[in-house]
């Protein structure tokens, strides 16, 4: 419908074939509909399968294991951990920790960072030579305002040639 | 459209027989007798009998995901051309719904099964969300195939109607690679064996398995119900892609049809 709403800016060459799409989603309503209905009969299911049946809680099932703490959870990045091996070439991970040296050794930290490259060639192709070329030119602003006078007097004189 | 309601039916029905037909396969080629062919039929009937333990950790989402997964696996065998009759439902781009569809029934198994905070989960989950991403590139590239060839976006259109061999006329060697690869599809989306096994007992090693560790009783049936309707929908495209021949009657089309099943679910023992 958002078709018929820009229709009289006319950006469109010509009229655009509306039937097909409302076709389209009128068939993924009614399909969806079909399947609201099928869940309907699989919730009402599972209703009479669990009535008058004993449910229990417990802990989540650990191995043997039963003290789990909040730091042993599966983090987002371990989940995600499979996929970015696969995309590597475009999500470069960047991992920074320092060898562990010696037979006790110091405190140690780990960093992790995924990159994303068109932010990383971004910034290496574009911002950081444009940011050498501003700090090149830095000497200009030195903080004398009776030098920012005169710039504003040069500038001055300049345009007087334009008029 | 009685027949394809019927055949619907049917195809529900016979899902766990077909999944018991591998394992008898996989027992008769171990040496073994192997569990009865009505195994998976005792299995629901037990587990719908039980009742259900939930872990503390669990909220609303975990009681979602099962009924989610299993109401979009007996959905996309409503668009699923059975034994050359027309679905139950079909429409022109049915087959991206159908993708998709199997997409939110998956996105709820994973939801469910990160909800149990279980580290084991966790990794079953990652490694779902991972293999598919793969399956699903070479399912579009296949349909773009196929829409080259038949101009639709629709289930129906490559696996029904008049013109059974059709495609194999069309572009033979294509399609040759189009079975392989659907074939390595099932094998993945199915967990079966070279990706993974669901017979182990090893938390460490699984992907489905691993993810309906917590779930129990009639949750736990509706996965195993869901799984089974997953594998027969990816077996009959395979079984309608290698057997594309029309016999004339659909009483013997339909015979015909359980052989190719039966010939597609051998291979993946």
């Amino acid at each position: 419908m958002a078709l018929k709403g820009v229709e009289s800016l006319g950006l469109t060459s010509g009229t655009v074939a509306l039937a097909p799409f409302v076709q389209i989603t009128g068939n993924i309503t009614l399909a969806v509909a079909i399947f609201f209905a099928i869940f309907l009969l699989i919730m009402a299911l599972r209703w009479v399968l669990y009535r008058g049946k004993t449910v229990d809680r417990s802990g989540t099932w650990g191995c043997g294991f039963t003290q789990p703490t909040v730091k042993m959870q599966y983090t987002g990045s371990s989940y995600a951990a499979s996929i970015l091996a696969f995309f590597k070439p475009v999500a470069p991970l960047h991992e920074d920790h320092p060898a562990i040296r010696g037979r006790f050794p110091n405190k140690t930290h780990y960093h992790s960072h995924i990159n994303d490259i068109a932010e990383l060639h971004m910034g290496n192709a574009i911002v950081r030579p444009i940011l050498w070329l501003f700090d090149q030119l830095r000497w200009i602003q030195h903080g004398d305002i009776h030098l920012y006078i005169g710039y504003i007097l040069l500038a001055i004189v300049v345009l007087l040639f334009f008029i | 459209m009685t027949k394809s309601i019927v055949l619907w039916a049917l195809a529900i029905l016979l899902a766990p027989f077909f999944s018991a037909v591998i394992l008898k396969v996989k027992a008769f080629f171990g040496g073994r007798k192997g569990s009865p062919l009505l195994i998976n039929y005792y299995t629901l009937i037990k587990l719908f009998k039980k009742g259900s333990v939930y872990s503390t950790s669990t909220t609303f989402l975990f009681k979602l995901g099962p009924m989610v997964s299993l109401c979009a696996a007996i959905t996309v065998l409503m668009f699923l051309p059975i034994a050359g009759q027309p679905p139950v439902f079909s429409f022109n781009g049915d087959i991206i719904f159908i993708l998709y569809l199997l997409g939110l029934g998956r996105f709820f198994t994973i939801a469910a099964a990160m909800d149990t905070a279980s580290p084991f989960e966790g990794m079953g989950a990652a490694r779902e969300a991972y293999f598919p991403i793969i399956c699903e590139a070479t399912m579009f590239m296949i349909l773009v195939l196929f829409y080259i060839f038949t101009g639709k976006l629709q289930l129906a259109a490559y696996f029904s109607g008049g013109h059974p061999l059709g495609l194999w006329q069309a572009a033979g060697s294509p399609l040759l690679f189009v079975v392989i690869s659907f074939f390595i599809i099932l094998l993945t989306e199915n967990s079966r064996v070279p990706v993974d096994d669901p017979a182990t007992h090893l938390e460490l090693t699984m992907i489905h398995e691993v993810m309906v560790l917590d779930h129990s009783g009639p949750d736990l049936g509706f996965i195993e119900m869901g799984s089974f309707c997953k594998l027969f929908f990816y077996s009959t495209i395979v079984a309608s892609l290698i057997f594309p021949f029309e016999l004339g009657h659909p009483l013997l089309n339909m015979g015909m049809f359980f052989v190719a099943l039966l010939f597609v679910t051998l291979p993946s023992v």
